[in-house]
């Protein structure tokens, strides 16, 4: 098994690198005049480069989330001393170790594709970014072979000062995933925001400036984030695949706890992601006005309502997963009244937050509302009360969140009432904070409201969240326990959560790159090499639905494709400690 | 059993998304196709990709509306009637000629001057189809490429539109005469003031020597400075701009306003 792994990863390694080099020579010597475009058979071009490539990066974030999973929680069994940390890291590192490959595999297909179907196109970009495309097949044997050795010398670097070099060995494979991350963005946001180029003639001018474009950086940090987001979220989808097919008590207080980790891992890093986002579309705005309005008031404003509901019900489901934990832990029962609460908070927020505003409405549409926007709910629409919305979503998972850590426990500091009061003065000052920054948001100019207003909601929830759990430290100092947590006593519906938190980020992920790509419109680089090829036009939200769901779920499959081959591997060792047993 | 329950969820999940985005409008959003000052189009045609530019490539429809009150601007149902009665010794189509490429110069009452010279966003033979369809709204469509090519001052050899990626749009504007040489050097600071609240602060902040939410602070700029960044849409040479941003349209309207905003902005 070992070897057919290797083998196959070292191959499907080396075949792209070929390709690039070979490909490079003959671009650079112009053998042949190149045709513009040539035709995909049956799903067109555009939707053969699509799937490949939206596969492929589902893939890259897979294999470069979960490391960065993994490395924190050896760490953590390194410094706690628990085993069942290192047991954890290590289940996934197997998997990432087939993935590796099948991430390899799907970039040596969109390579394929992209250069025989778009020819001038990446001949352009190849001259444009010649000596990344030698660094990047090096960076990749390296990221391979760290991976390699980082799995494999897992046993022989167990203990003591070699458990540290194997931690190290953890962190390089993270640093050079993240190089080999800055490389691809560097392709993917030139495309978008090109800079370092004659704008004119698209003559490199200065390579340094087409790498560090307009866009690289915001896209950077968020990609970096929904990484770790993205890992989470699939760790957690292992772990409830793994407890629904568990046959013990054991095993699935092991994979309830697993998944419990994945999901807090991946939900406390997606409430950073949405200030990510939105330093990224201000960034786009002020590249170019057209491709801002483009995305939030032109063709594409409907997808952002798509998202509302894609993240609202990230938020539903996850506090749901919550709520249902709580039940598994001795005492959890006192916090139960106000899950009523929470979710009708919950609820509100969602309907503010997928209410449209900017649209491209039919005229019937229009008479049917009696304007541009609903008579009722339409003042919902705008800015102001949508970051509200969101705001109260973040505090009501944080005060959710509180209440479970707290579940199994009772205060006994003497001043345990005033710590209480005190955290719920907090929660509700900040609460009429946020809501008065939204209501006044209505009345001060629009550079207030974005530059001031936002980024004080934000910091003020954050403040919630931050000063909350510190007096947690202290008013649970000494606290006396109710019971215990009762590990995989949950449940089959909360697995059923994590599934679909891991299916509807994989979603968002394919909407937020189709969004990403469609901002150029006709364009293979904006306003430097336009696309006049058949697909030079963006589809509709439907067509482009039905596309991220192909990809959603061909990249599911094989991912259960590689936990069905990571259980062989069980399978294989538990039949190897059954067989020394001695018949009696 | 349970793989196959997980399998038929993932594939709920997924649906439910994909019908979601199917219930939506749905739009698909075309390049805008490249219209010659040269090329021979019917009155039909004309209008029809006049319609297309309004709804795309010119993002009128962003503030603009037809039939209703728009979001920022006028309703222009009936437009092509109207316009021959706004202006003294303007015709219709030299009334959207000058909305289009000045539209500042005669603002309908209680609008902000907020919008673009259009040509800086628009190809000569876009601005006249643009024209062509304005005019279809309730008037009648004489505009001709003659007319544009008087207005936008086009030379013959640069009619045929090139792909933009080629060239930029053939298009130079009538040069604006500067007023500012015969204008007193010192301005007025309250009128430099009104320029500023009403057209800046979409960008800049209301206190200059703030940053905006897109542009940067600006509070001391010079009148060199203002002169090109906001008239060209240039810097002056060995300028360092603050932000790398390409979005500030060309204001060359405000031409004998930059000695007032320089007052302000001291």
């Amino acid at each position: 098994m070992t070897t057919q792994i290797s083998t196959k990863s070292f191959l499907s390694l080396l075949f792209p690198l070929l390709i690039l080099v070979f490909a490079g020579a003959a671009w650079g010597q112009e053998l042949i005049e190149l045709p513009e475009y040539r035709a995909f058979p049956w799903i067109g071009s555009r939707v053969a480069v699509w799937v490949a490539a939206e596969v492929h990066l589902m893939f890259a974030a897979f294999v470069l989330g979960v490391p960065m999973f993994a490395v924190i929680v050896e760490l953590i069994g390194v410094l706690t001393g628990q085993e069942r940390y290192d047991k954890m890291a290590r289940e996934f590192t197997k998997l990432l170790a087939i993935a590796m490959s099948t991430t390899a595999i799907w970039g040596g297909v969109l390579l394929f594709l992209l250069l025989t179907l778009y020819p001038r196109f990446m001949n352009y970009l190849s001259e444009v970014f010649l000596p990344t495309l030698w660094i990047y097949p090096m960076l990749f044997f390296l990221e391979a072979f760290t991976l390699y050795i980082y799995y494999y010398g897992w046993e022989r670097m167990k203990d003591g000062k070699s458990k540290w070099f194997h931690l190290y060995l953890g962190l390089q494979l993270n640093i050079v995933g993240t190089i080999l991350l800055l490389v691809a963005n560097a392709w993917a946001t030139f495309m978008m925001t090109p800079g370092g180029v004659d704008m004119k003639t698209g003559a490199l001018m200065n390579i340094w400036e087409v790498i560090d474009n307009f866009a690289w950086w915001p896209i950077n940090i968020h990609r970096l984030i929904a990484n770790v987001t993205f890992g989470g979220a699939i760790v957690g989808a292992y772990s409830a695949f793994k407890f629904l097919h568990s046959k013990t008590d054991e095993d699935k207080a092991h994979y309830d706890w697993m998944g419990y980790v994945g999901n807090m891992i991946a939900i406390w890093s997606f409430l950073v992601l949405p200030f990510a986002g939105y330093w990224l579309m201000r960034e786009l705005y002020q590249y170019d006005q057209t491709m801002g309005i483009t995305m939030m008031g032109g063709f594409l404003s409907w997808l952002w309502i798509i998202q509302a509901v894609l993240i609202s019900s990230l938020f539903l489901a996850s506090n749901y997963y919550l709520w249902l934990g709580m039940e598994r832990i001795d005492g959890g029962e006192r916090y139960q009244k106000y899950i009523k609460y929470m979710l009708s908070v919950l609820l509100l927020c969602v309907w503010v937050w997928a209410t449209p505003h900017s649209l491209v409405v039919t005229p019937e549409e229009v008479a049917l509302m009696g304007g541009v926007h609903h008579p009722v709910i339409g003042v919902f629409g705008v800015m102001s009360a949508k970051m509200t919305a969101v705001n109260f979503m973040i505090l009501t998972s944080a005060i959710g969140f509180m209440f479970y850590r707290r579940a199994n426990k009772v205060a006994t500091v003497s001043y345990a009432l005033k710590l209480n009061l005190l955290q719920a003065g907090i929660f509700a000052g900040v609460a009429a904070y946020v809501l008065y920054l939204g209501i006044d948001g209505y009345f001060v100019e629009p550079s207030i409201r974005v530059n001031k207003y936002s980024v004080w909601q934000v910091l003020a929830v954050l403040f919630a969240i931050l000063s909350t759990t510190v007096i947690d430290l202290f008013l649970f100092k000494d606290s006396k326990s109710l019971g215990k947590f009762h590990w995989g006593k949950m449940p089959q519906r909360s697995q059923y959560i994590l599934i679909f938190i891991a299916v509807s980020f994989t979603w968002l992920m394919g909407l937020m790159g189709y969004a990403r790509s469609a901002i150029r419109q006709h364009w293979h680089v904006y306003k430097v090499m336009e696309d006049t090829s058949v697909d030079a036009f963006a589809p509709t939200l439907g067509f482009a639905a039905n596309v991220v769901s192909v990809c959603v779920l061909i990249f599911l499959g094989l991912v259960m494709f590689i936990f069905w081959l990571g259980s062989l591997a069980d399978h294989k060792k538990e039949d190897a400690s059954l067989s020394p047993e001695p018949a009696q | 059993m349970n793989t196959l329950k997980v399998i038929l969820f993932t594939f709920l999940v997924v649906g439910f998304y994909s019908f979601y985005a199917n219930s939506i409008p749905q739009t698909e959003s075309h390049p805008p196709k490249k219209i010659s000052l040269n090329a021979k189009l019917s009155e039909d045609e004309m209008i029809e990709a006049g319609e297309r530019v309004y709804s795309t490539k010119g993002t009128c429809g962003i503030c603009h509306a037809i039939g209703r009150k728009g979001s920022r601007g006028p309703d222009l149902n009936g437009v092509g009637l109207r316009a021959a009665s706004r202006k003294a010794d303007f015709s219709a189509k030299a009334y959207l000629l000058e909305s289009l490429l000045k539209p500042s110069a005669y603002l309908v009452e209680g609008y902000a001057p907020m919008m673009p010279p259009m040509a800086s966003i628009l190809t000569p033979g876009e601005v006249m189809v643009t024209v062509a369809y304005l005019q279809s709204l309730g008037g009648k469509v004489d505009i001709t490429p003659d007319d544009v090519r008087a207005v936008m001052q086009v030379k013959a050899s640069q009619v045929s539109v090139v792909p933009e990626t080629v060239s930029p749009a053939p298009v130079t504007e009538k040069p604006v005469v500067s007023a500012t040489a015969s204008e007193p050097q010192l301005g007025d600071p309250v009128k430099g003031k009104a320029v500023y609240n009403t057209l800046c602060i979409a960008c800049h902040n209301p206190d200059p020597a703030l940053a905006g939410a897109i542009g940067p602070e600006i509070k001391g700029a010079s009148r060199d400075l203002l002169e090109a960044r906001v008239l060209r849409a240039e810097y002056p040479q060995a300028y360092q701009p603050k932000r790398d941003t390409k979005m500030m349209p060309p204001m060359a309207h405000l031409a004998n306003d930059i000695v007032h905003l320089t007052e302000f902005l001291k």
